[in-house]
C-alpha cells in the first residue's frame, strides 16, 4: 500500500471522514453567513459565495459571530446539507460546539495553506491526523 | 487533558450516548482552552430557550441530545419567548407558544429547573463565594464572579447544558486566580451615576478585559428613580445593570469595584493602563442609546427586577400623576420575586403587566410593540437589532422611562 502524505492536528470532535476540501481564506460566522437550507455560502465579502459546503471537508481560519452559529450547524445536518468533516486553523467555542451537536468529526492546529482547494482527503478526528488519498 | 476513570467512562459512552456527547463537548472545549483537568460545579444556569433564538433546530437537537441525559447538579434556565398565563395578551401566536413549550418539556426531561430566569442569584437560587459553576447568561456570568466572588467562564448555552450532565467543567480561564486579576483602571470622575449607562460606556471601551473601577466621587444619592438609601455605594442592582451592560457591549466576565466588590483588596492596580470616565463621555452615549422621539411600550426588568426594584417601580407609578400617554408598561421578573412583593405588583398591575419568564428582549415583542422605553442599557443593544425585535428605542433610568406612560 502506497504511503499517504498527511498533517497532524488535534483532535476537537471524534469521528472519521472522507470528502473533498473547500476552503475559506476567511472566518465563517455560521449565522447569517452561510444558508441552513441549502448549505450555499452567502457572506457578501467571501470569494466563495454561492459555493455549497454540503458534503464537503470544509476548511477555515476559525468561527466568529453569534454564539447561535452552533445551532446552524446542527441544521445543516438535520437538513442533510452539512460538510462531512471540519478543519480550522485554530478553533473556538462555536464552531467546536456545534460540530460536536451534530456529530461532524473537527481538527484544528492544521495549516491550512497545505490544504489544496478541491484535494481529496480522510480526516481521522480520533487521532487528529488529515491524510491526502 | 487528564481525565479520571469516571470522565473517561463516560466519553467512552457507559452512561450513555447523550451523557458521552456532553463530555466530548466540555473536554473539546477544555482543549481548546488549554485546560488540564476537569473540576466540579456545584450549578449551572443554560441559555438558549426562547423559541425566538433557537428555533426548530434547537427544539430538535434537545429532543434528541436529552433522550437518555440528565443533569447532575442543580440547573437553572434563562428566561423563555414567553409568560406561560398571559402569552395570549403579549401577542405571542399559537405557533411560537408551541414551539416553546416543546423546548420547555425536553429541558424538563433532561432534569433541568424552568426557573426561567436570566437573575436566579436574586432568588434562593443564589451561589456561594468560591464556588465553581456552569453560567450562560452573560449578565449572570458577570454579576456571580464580580460581586458574589463565585467562578464561572462565559459558556454556550449548550456547553453550560454539557457541564450540568457531566457535572464538570474544564478548568481554565475564570475558574483561575489569573484571569481574574485586573487588566484595566477605569477612573469615574462623575458624582452622578447611570450604572447601567457606566456599563455600557467600560465594555465598549474594555472589550474582555477584567476592569477595576474607581468612584472617584461619593455617589449623589438624589439620583432621580431610585427609592432605596445607598449610603453613596451603589447597591447589588446597580451592579447587575452595570454588569449586564458591560457584558453586552463588551465581552466583560468580570469586574473589580473599589471598595465594594469582594476581593478587591487583593488587587493591585499598579502599571495599569488608566481611562478617566467624564459626565459628557457617559451623556454622549446616552443620546446614541436613544433613537426614539415617542414609544408605545415601557418595558423594565433586563435582567428580572429584584422585589426593590419593583418596590421602586410601584412607588413612582404612585407618583405619577398627569394624563396618561396611552403606552403599555412591562415590569419582567421571575415567579419568586413577583410573589415576595403582592402590594407592589398590585399597584404597578394598575399600569400594565408584570410578566414572568420572559424579559423584552427574548419574547417576540415585535408582535404588538415597535417602540419601546428601556432603563437597561443591554436591551438598548439588543432591542434595535432586527433579530431582536428592531425596535426604535428610548434610553433612561426608572423616573424617566416610567414618566413616558
Amino acid at each position: 500500500m502506497a504511503a499517504h502524505f498527511a498533517l497532524k492536528g488535534r483532535r476537537i470532535a471524534r469521528g472519521r471522514a472522507r470528502g473533498v476540501v473547500l476552503r475559506s481564506e476567511q472566518p465563517i460566522s455560521f449565522l447569517g453567513e452561510v444558508n441552513p437550507q441549502t448549505g450555499v455560502i452567502e457572506a457578501e465579502d467571501n470569494p466563495l459565495r454561492g459555493r455549497s459546503i454540503a458534503g464537503s471537508v470544509f476548511a477555515f481560519p476559525h468561527g466568529r459571530g453569534s454564539t447561535v452559529g452552533s445551532y446552524v450547524i446542527y441544521r445543516l445536518k438535520v437538513n442533510g446539507v452539512a460538510p462531512v468533516a471540519l478543519i480550522n486553523a485554530l478553533a473556538e467555542p462555536i464552531v467546536a460546539t456545534g460540530a460536536i451537536m451534530a456529530g461532524l468529526p473537527m481538527v484544528d492546529q492544521v495549516v491550512l495553506e497545505s490544504l489544496p482547494q478541491g484535494a481529496s482527503v480522510e480526516v481521522d478526528a480520533d487521532v487528529g491526523v488529515v491524510t491526502f488519498l | 487533558m487528564d481525565l479520571s476513570v469516571t470522565e473517561q467512562a463516560i466519553l467512552d459512552g457507559e452512561e450513555g450516548a447523550g451523557a458521552a456527547t456532553a463530555m466530548e463537548l466540555v473536554v473539546g472545549l477544555g482543549t481548546i482552552f488549554g485546560s488540564q483537568r476537569l473540576i466540579p460545579i456545584s450549578s449551572a444556569q443554560v441559555s438558549g430557550v426562547s423559541y425566538k433564538t433557537i428555533g426548530e433546530a434547537g427544539a430538535h437537537w434537545l429532543e434528541e441530545f436529552g433522550a437518555d441525559a440528565r443533569v447532575r447538579v442543580p440547573t437553572y434556565l434563562n428566561p423563555s419567548g414567553m409568560d406561560s398565563a398571559q402569552w395570549q395578551s403579549m401577542g405571542i401566536s399559537q405557533e411560537f407558544h408551541d414551539g416553546q413549550e416543546r423546548i420547555l418539556k425536553a429541558y424538563a426531561r433532561i432534569g433541568v429547573e424552568l426557573s426561567q430566569t436570566c437573575t436566579p442569584y436574586q432568588t434562593h437560587r443564589r451561589p456561594h463565594a468560591g464556588e465553581h459553576l456552569a453560567y450562560a447568561e452573560s449578565s449572570a456570568v458577570v454579576f456571580v464572579n464580580s460581586v458574589i466572588g463565585a467562578r464561572t467562564n462565559r459558556e454556550g448555552g449548550p456547553a453550560a447544558l454539557a457541564a450540568a450532565i457531566v457535572g464538570r467543567t474544564a478548568e481554565y480561564g475564570f475558574h483561575l486566580p489569573a484571569a481574574r486579576a485586573p487588566q484595566v483602571l477605569i477612573e469615574v470622575d462623575s458624582p452622578t451615576v447611570n450604572f447601567a449607562l457606566l456599563g455600557n460606556v467600560v465594555g465598549g471601551l474594555v472589550g474582555g478585559k477584567v476592569p477595576y473601577v474607581r468612584l472617584l466621587h461619593p455617589l449623589d444619592d438624589d439620583l432621580p428613580g431610585l427609592r432605596w438609601y445607598r449610603g453613596g455605594r451603589p447597591t447589588e442592582d446597580e451592579l447587575k445593570w452595570f454588569g449586564a451592560a458591560a457584558a453586552a457591549s463588551g465581552s466583560v466576565a468580570m469586574f473589580h469595584l473599589e471598595g465594594r466588590t469582594p476581593d478587591w483588596q487583593q488587587q493591585s492596580v499598579e502599571g495599569l493602563e488608566r481611562i478617566t470616565i467624564t459626565p459628557q463621555m457617559l451623556a454622549s452615549t446616552s443620546t446614541k442609546l436613544t433613537n426614539a422621539d415617542k414609544v408605545d411600550l415601557v418595558a423594565i426588568g433586563c435582567p428580572h427586577c429584584s422585589v426593590e426594584e419593583l418596590n421602586t417601580i410601584a412607588a413612582l407609578l404612585k407618583d405619577h400623576d398627569g394624563p396618561r400617554s396611552g403606552a403599555e408598561l412591562w415590569v419582567c421578573t421571575n415567579h419568586e420575586n413577583r410573589a415576595a412583593a403582592p402590594e407592589a405588583v398590585e399597584q404597578i398591575e394598575r399600569w400594565g403587566k408584570v410578566i414572568v419568564d420572559t424579559c423584552m428582549v427574548v419574547c417576540p415583542i415585535e408582535e404588538l410593540h415597535h417602540s419601546t422605553a428601556v432603563p437597561s442599557a443591554k436591551a438598548a443593544k439588543y432591542l434595535r437589532l432586527e433579530s431582536f425585535g428592531g425596535q426604535k428605542v428610548f434610553f433612561g433610568n426608572f423616573a424617566e422611562v416610567l414618566h413616558l406612560l
